[in-house]
């Protein structure tokens, strides 16, 4: 019976184990802060995340619990289904989108706006779909409206990065 | 007043007005800029005027921003300002349902009238209202912040528990940094970028807008990405518009009041009110079911209230010289600059200056109208492009726009980080927009209730017996037990 509930650990499931250590660890955190007024820890800095986190805690075991109450409904059933080649290849695309987008953060300063900003919107509409050359126009045109409101209109500093010799 | 509206409609009042209101469509519409931003753009450029000139900017410039934020809420469902964040709920369902151009008309319709009900109010009822909101103490705050959370219960469709916790996570990331009463950094880590906590604007670009670019990636295929942004199946006209208004007059009442109310209490600008408002509507609607689902009490609620809140903040801070959000304080530090002296004297040693903005108030109403419905044509454009440029296109703005709120490259990695959230609430059928409300009233809440437990020597009896605080805290019981009772009362009478 556990083995068969433990196979059935789904997001429901996730969703409360994750509210429960995240309580666990604010509670581990929170014994580090100053005391309150007078040492009385109503008026302290632990004590408003402390509540929440017993919140969390006891909305996790109510969450933990239903989803332990519709796994055992549904146990007869088989929800498992084989997921089409297509879905698969959809979420990969998804994945990578993300990847492009923290790769194009770390690239952003030391590389500046401009090439950062280019190569990012250029590989992201191959990665949608677009032909290479729609997608490098599109990629020149955003960045240069990009720049003249962020840049021009609104004075907000954009990194240089390697063309800072440019002096843009 | 006929004078002010001469002096108003002179040239070098009237151009700079309009070009600013022009600006702040632009402003509004793009994530990561706020009307707040804006108008601490253009007030350097105010001083070199006089200055009326530079007041009917300011005022005029937030009017069409805040309106401006409801369009891409709508279409895209990213919110271009913190203000829009309830418009997103059933405007953009409604776009999803071919019915955006009526929804956006509709936004702008009801923009434009609550913010002139919203000005209306400031003229008549300013001295009483502003009086009632400088009784409130960290008591009254703090209910009307559990007041504020208590909407959450309403805005959430589907699971309460989600709801609650997606609510209690909210509160606990309100957390993170400085804690105000001691100083101490809360759950920073030795990140010198959590010290001053987690703004709220790359956690609503993340959660609403590039969560929904995730999805699309994830759940469309490369035949549906490449085809046009959004299909408009229908034509609006403002006869539909005027209809459909018709059929709402309570909730716009309803909403206008709430927004001006609201404005008027100082720290709780107009994405408070678009929230509570509603909230409020679908708690007194006779279809709650239908709100999140393309409702439209659901778009007139938090479009009316958000642009009526503006003219509630002017109350304290022309009445009293007290800012009721961060524009009005700007407002108050340009003033001074002016050599104005903002507090209750100004109604009698500047009288003229005094109608004068109640002309521009009033006129800016018109102006939203005509520039707004410019503003929605030109943003039409956009839709002609495939989806999948205009996915490239809202993913590159949320970054930049990110960036552009403190120059800070950890605002970006925000976004992606509750993208992700946000696409992962979605697939666990969490609501997002709880969480928002959380992270928005959680320092409300706290800091009112501890200031208050530290004046009373951790007492909480005064929050009760306070009038004004005990009227919030029965409320609040209400709106808590309204419901329970309501179906006891149902199942009572079955049997």
């Amino acid at each position: 019976m556990t083995e068969e509930l433990l196979l059935k650990l789904s997001r429901e499931h996730g969703l409360g184990i994750a509210c429960i250590a995240i309580s666990l660890a604010v509670l581990c955190i929170t014994p580090s802060f100053p005391k309150g007024q007078a040492s009385v820890n109503i008026t302290g800095p632990a004590f408003f995340p402390n509540v929440l986190a017993v919140a969390f805690i006891i909305l996790g075991t109510i969450q933990l619990i239903a989803a332990t109450r519709a796994s055992l409904k549904s146990r007869t059933e088989n929800a498992q289904k084989t997921k089409p080649s297509a879905q698969a290849n959809r979420t990969r695309q998804a994945i990578e989108f993300i990847i492009l987008i923290v790769a194009f953060i770390f690239a952003f300063e030391p590389l500046g706006f401009f090439t950062s900003t280019i190569v990012f919107l250029f590989l992201l509409m191959l990665l949608l779909g677009l032909t290479w050359w729609k997608s490098l126009l599109y990629s020149l045109i955003f960045t240069a409206v990009i720049y003249l409101l962020f840049g021009v209109l609104f004075t907000i500093g954009l990194p240089a990065g390697i063309i800072s010799f440019l002096g843009i | 007043m006929l004078q002010a509206f001469a002096t108003v409609f002179s040239l070098n009042v009237l151009i700079p007005w309009i070009l600013a209101m022009a600006l702040g469509i632009f402003i509004g519409a793009m994530p990561g800029l706020t009307a707040t931003m804006g108008v601490a753009l253009i007030v350097p450029l105010t001083f070199h005027m006089q200055p009326i000139a530079g007041l009917a900017m300011i005022l005029g410039l937030s009017f069409t921003a805040i309106f401006a934020g409801d369009i891409p809420a709508t279409f895209l469902r990213v919110p271009g300002t913190p203000a829009s964040g309830a418009a997103v709920l059933d405007g953009f369902e409604m776009s999803k349902q071919g019915k955006g151009s009526l929804a956006i008309t509709l936004d702008l319709f009801c923009s434009a009238l609550g913010g002139l009900i919203g000005v209306v109010l400031l003229i008549t009822i300013s001295p009483t209202l502003a009086n009632f909101a400088l009784q409130f103490t960290n008591f009254e705050y703090f209910w009307l912040g559990l007041l504020g959370l208590s909407m959450s219960a309403v805005i959430t469709k589907g699971s309460n528990t989600k709801g609650l916790i997606a609510v209690v996570f909210g509160l606990l990331i309100s957390t993170i940094g400085i804690d105000i009463s001691t100083g101490y950094p809360r759950f920073t880590f030795g990140n010198i970028n959590l010290v001053s906590g987690i703004n709220f604007i790359p956690v609503m670009i993340g959660l609403f807008g590039l969560s929904e670019v995730i999805r699309d990636i994830a759940v469309q295929s490369q035949e549906q990405l490449s085809g046009a942004a959004v299909v408009e199946t229908s034509h609006t006209t403002p006869k539909d518009v005027l209809k459909v208004m018709g059929r709402n007059k309570r909730v716009i009442l309803q909403s206008s009041l709430i927004g001006t109310i609201i404005g008027a209490l100082p720290g709780a600008g107009a994405d408070i009110a678009a929230w509570v408002s509603y909230g409020f509507a679908k708690k007194t609607s006779k279809h709650p079911e239908a709100f999140g689902t393309g409702s439209e009490e659901g778009v007139v609620a938090p479009t009316t209230a958000n642009n009526a809140a503006l003219g509630g903040t002017w109350i304290p801070a022309l009445v009293f010289g007290i800012p009721g959000d961060t524009i009005t304080a700007i407002v108050l530090g340009a003033m001074l600059m002016y050599g104005l002296k903002p507090g209750p004297l100004v109604f009698t040693n500047n009288k003229e200056l005094i109608n004068q903005i109640f002309a521009v108030a009033l006129s800016s109403q018109v102006f939203v109208l005509i520039l707004g419905f410019l503003g929605i044509k030109a943003f039409a454009f956009l839709f002609r492009f495939p989806r999948n440029v205009v996915l490239a296109g809202i993913t590159i703005f949320s970054l930049i726009g990110a960036y552009a709120i403190r120059t800070s490259i950890f605002d970006v990695f925000l976004v992606v980080l509750f993208g992700i959230l946000g696409y992962v609430m979605e697939k666990v059928e969490m609501p997002l927009s709880p969480l928002i409300l959380g992270l928005v009233l959680g320092p409300m809440i706290e800091d009112n209730l501890r200031i208050g437990l530290i004046k009373t020597n951790n007492q909480f009896l005064p929050f009760l017996t306070r009038p004004i605080s005990g009227i919030f805290a029965l409320i609040l019981v209400i709106a808590f037990l309204y419901e329970p009772a309501r179906s006891l009362f149902k199942l009572m009478r079955k049997h």
